[in-house]
């Protein structure tokens, strides 16, 4: 029945805003469910979602960014899982994530430019880290590194302080960045003792280099 | 100073996030420190790598030929469908029976109900629907009310002391533009709050326990039926009037006081939801 009706203007105006759209939604759904049928599931609902208040919509603002609102809340809503899983992360993270322990060598090591086949097992690595967060920090750091949204824009979809998107995005990235050393000194891309921590103070200092 | 100001900001002065002040002063300093470049550098590589390792897939392409044959069969935008309301007065018997044969009277312990076959046209649905969902996740809540000292002979004070709900109401006071006045029932004690979104609007998620149940409450300012959503002039809530649907196998009242909407929802049953609904005392 449906299908053979003549679209309305509005439907016309909506799939030629929205639709162009449809691999970004795609991707950040497959993102946040790691799955590609609930990544289907979730976009088509999204768009339904926003088709049923694309009168509220301004015309001429981001629908990019409307669009990933929705998705983002309907995911929260749906598909957000346990209480138990954040706070595990909040406590264990919260320590272990100092500050500048991050070796020099390492760092330089991971930012000149990496050959492509090692970038390709970097990546799969990154993929699992992100895997491993816990959905808050996955959703934001989605938004972040992936969509690039502003903090403010994220503390609006997620619903908290932009204080909290700062200190997620942080611990989430240094937990990445760690991930990510532990690898390259897997793959050879920089040596070994490279990833150990600075001293981080003199007696520390000292100790090492006395136990050479 | 400034190096552990940058190590430990360093990913929000790369998003260019920091207070304007701190940001240049910070930049300014990154252009004079060799280890603050190096520190920068890296968290540009990396995060290009988690770019790059994230770019994600196009969607395959029957994806979109899925969405517009779910939009053939999508309401038009604005026009809202007709729900069925079960429509619910906690008041004098005046209010309750209005002349309509299509009613039937069911009555709760004091609370009438009227089922109103042809109510009004009211898409509450999907906002009630988020109200559902909101409790059937069961999110952590972003302020905890500590459990009142243990004291079985005393006898129970009605809703939890005043500091604590006084917390959650600071707690929400530069989050949501309504005041949030937290209801307070004389058998069910508020554990948490937790900000949220109804719709596209900021809500107040209350979280209460009932006997070791689960109920929660909704705040929020958009009334049920908006303008968006329900013709002009149709029936939204009256104020101090109770209704109810049931979503998704929970049911949820609504109750529309002081220009916010309350709805309640909880792992209970339909009558003693309804009667801890019509027993909320939700003004200042």
């Amino acid at each position: 029945m449906g299908m053979f009706r003549s679209p309305s203007p509005l439907r016309r105006d909506f799939e030629a805003e929205a639709l162009p759209h449809l691999d970004t939604l795609y991707g950040a759904a497959l993102r946040f469910t790691r799955s590609p049928s609930d990544a289907e599931d979730l976009v088509q609902d999204t768009l339904l979602k926003a088709y049923r208040f694309y009168d509220r919509f301004e015309a001429g603002t981001n629908i990019k960014a409307w669009l990933l609102k929705i998705l983002t809340n309907t995911f929260i809503n749906r598909y957000r899982r346990s209480v138990r899983e954040r706070k595990v992360f909040d406590g264990a993270i919260a320590k272990p994530v100092g500050e500048g322990v991050m070796s020099r060598a390492a760092m330089r090591g991971l930012s000149r430019p990496v050959e492509a086949a090692q970038r390709r097992i970097l990546a799969q690595e990154i993929q699992a880290a992100i895997d491993e967060l816990p959905e808050d920090y996955r959703i934001m750091v989605l938004l972040a590194d992936v969509e690039e949204l502003a903090y403010k824009e994220i503390a609006e979809i997620v619903g908290c302080p932009i204080g909290t998107v700062m200190s997620r995005l942080h611990r989430a990235r240094k937990q990445l960045q760690k991930k990510l050393v532990r690898q390259a000194v897997e793959l050879g891309i920089i040596a070994d003792d490279a990833a150990e921590p600075h001293p981080v103070s003199l007696d520390a200092y000292r100790q090492k280099v006395a136990t050479r | 100073m400034s190096c552990e100001l940058v190590r430990r900001h360093v990913g929000a002065l790369v998003d260019g996030e920091l207070d304007p002040t701190s940001q240049i002063e910070l930049e300014r300093h990154v252009d004079a420190c060799a280890p603050c470049q190096e520190l920068v550098e890296f968290e540009v590589a990396t995060r290009q790598l988690v770019h790059e390792a994230l770019a994600a897939p196009a969607a395959p392409a029957h994806l979109s030929e899925r969405v517009r044959f779910a939009l053939d069969r999508a309401p038009t935008p604005g026009v809202a469908p007709r729900e069925p309301w079960v429509r619910a007065w906690p008041v004098a018997p005046r209010h309750a029976v209005p002349a309509a044969a299509a009613m039937s009277l069911i009555v709760l312990g004091g609370l009438k109900l009227g089922v109103a076959e042809d109510g009004p046209a009211v898409n509450a649905a999907s906002m009630l629907e988020d109200v559902v969902e909101l409790h059937s996740a069961g999110l952590p809540a972003d302020v905890q009310v500590p459990e009142p000292p243990a004291a079985s002979s005393v006898p129970r004070v009605a809703g939890p002391p005043a500091p604590a709900r006084q917390r959650v109401v600071q707690y929400f006071r530069d989050k949501v533009t309504f005041p949030v006045r937290p209801a307070v029932f004389d058998d069910a004690r508020l554990v948490g709050a937790r900000l949220s979104n109804v719709r596209e609007r900021r809500a107040a998620a209350l979280y209460y326990d009932v006997d070791g149940r689960r109920m929660t409450v909704v705040v929020t300012d958009a009334p049920v039926g908006e303008a968006q959503e329900a013709p002009e002039g149709s029936a939204g809530l009256g104020a101090g009037s109770l209704q109810y649907q049931d979503v998704r196998g929970y049911p949820v009242p609504v109750r529309r006081e002081a220009g916010l909407t309350y709805a309640f929802t909880g792992d209970l049953a339909r009558e003693e939801l309804l009667r801890l609904a019509a027993s909320a005392r939700v003004s200042p």
